[in-house]
């Protein structure tokens, strides 16, 4: 892999967070302006319902916000950042297993919710090549979101936030092979799966 | 399957854009040009690769921080009210 300096000491957002620690709303607003995009597009790729997306970037700045006080910088900020909201994300769908109500989420990837509706309004107003393009995304969500928990995390980390296999390990703390271990298994897969598509 | 492809494959998600070291990256090449095999494999993972290209996210929270600063409020973190009233007006 790649080698990456540690040069998280000089990072300007771990600077931030001192000031966020020390009470500076400021500095809290920045923060999360600069990195709301990452954070509810990683929720919104693990778990594909926009109506939660908003409470879960909410819980995890909180969480951020709390945790400003005792931060200690050990790697980049957006490195710890990542790792809040992978935790955040894998508790929150290991909570709704064991509520048993992952039949919502479920039905909203499904490609039978919003998005067949959109499908079918479509049909009727847009061209084939957007049809298409709309029934690939659903596609697309439906695959990602059956993959299990950690291999969906370490793609979306890896493909769609452009992480290194070194940070996703931090991020998910494991080791390096444990990373590509799981890369592998979710690139198998949806290699297999999108087959159909990739023809 | 050969224990050297069962090797190549791992590494192919790393090859494939560009994580691998020179050294790695230069052992998987000349296992791709002498195995057919693998070769598709890698083949088909870029196309994989670049299908993933197509999944967008077009979605938007502009009321995001508002509703940070407001629970925040509401669950007894410090912060003076004169900065929740400075985030709603500018």
């Amino acid at each position: 892999m790649k080698k990456h300096k540690n040069n998280y000491l000089s990072d300007p957002d771990n600077e931030l967070m001192k000031r966020v620690g020390s009470g500076e709303i400021a500095a809290f607003k920045q923060l999360v302006e600069k990195y709301q995009r990452i954070v509810t597009g990683t929720i919104y790729r693990y778990i594909g319902n926009h109506h939660e997306v908003e409470d879960l970037a909410q819980e995890i700045f909180f969480k951020v916000y709390k945790a400003a006080t005792h931060y200690t910088p050990q790697a980049k900020f957006s490195t710890w950042l990542y790792r809040v909201v992978a935790n955040h994300c894998l508790n929150y769908r290991r909570r709704k297993r064991r509520d048993a109500s992952l039949n919502s989420i479920d039905h909203s990837l499904s490609g039978k919710g919003k998005s067949s509706l959109q499908l079918a309004q479509a049909q009727d107003h847009q061209p084939e090549k957007l049809l298409q393009q709309q029934e690939l995304q659903a596609a697309l969500k439906r695959t990602i979101s059956k993959l299990p928990d950690r291999q969906r995390m370490a793609i979306i980390l890896y493909r769609f936030e452009g992480l290194s296999y070194k940070e996703i390990a931090k991020v998910l703390g494991c080791s390096l092979s444990a990373v590509e271990s799981l890369l592998f298994r979710a690139m198998t897969t949806l290699k297999e799966k999108l087959k159909p598509y990739s023809e | 399957m050969r224990r050297v492809c069962k090797k190549v494959r791992k590494k192919l998600p790393a090859f494939l854009n560009y994580q691998l070291e020179v050294k790695k990256a230069k052992e998987v090449e000349q296992h791709l040009d002498t195995c057919s095999l693998c070769k598709r494999e890698a083949e088909e993972l870029r196309l994989t690769w670049n299908l993933l290209d197509r999944d967008k996210i077009d979605e938007d929270f502009p009321d995001l921080l508002n509703g940070i600063l407001e629970r925040i409020e509401r669950e007894g973190e410090r912060i003076p009210l004169f900065h929740l009233f400075i985030e709603k007006v500018t």
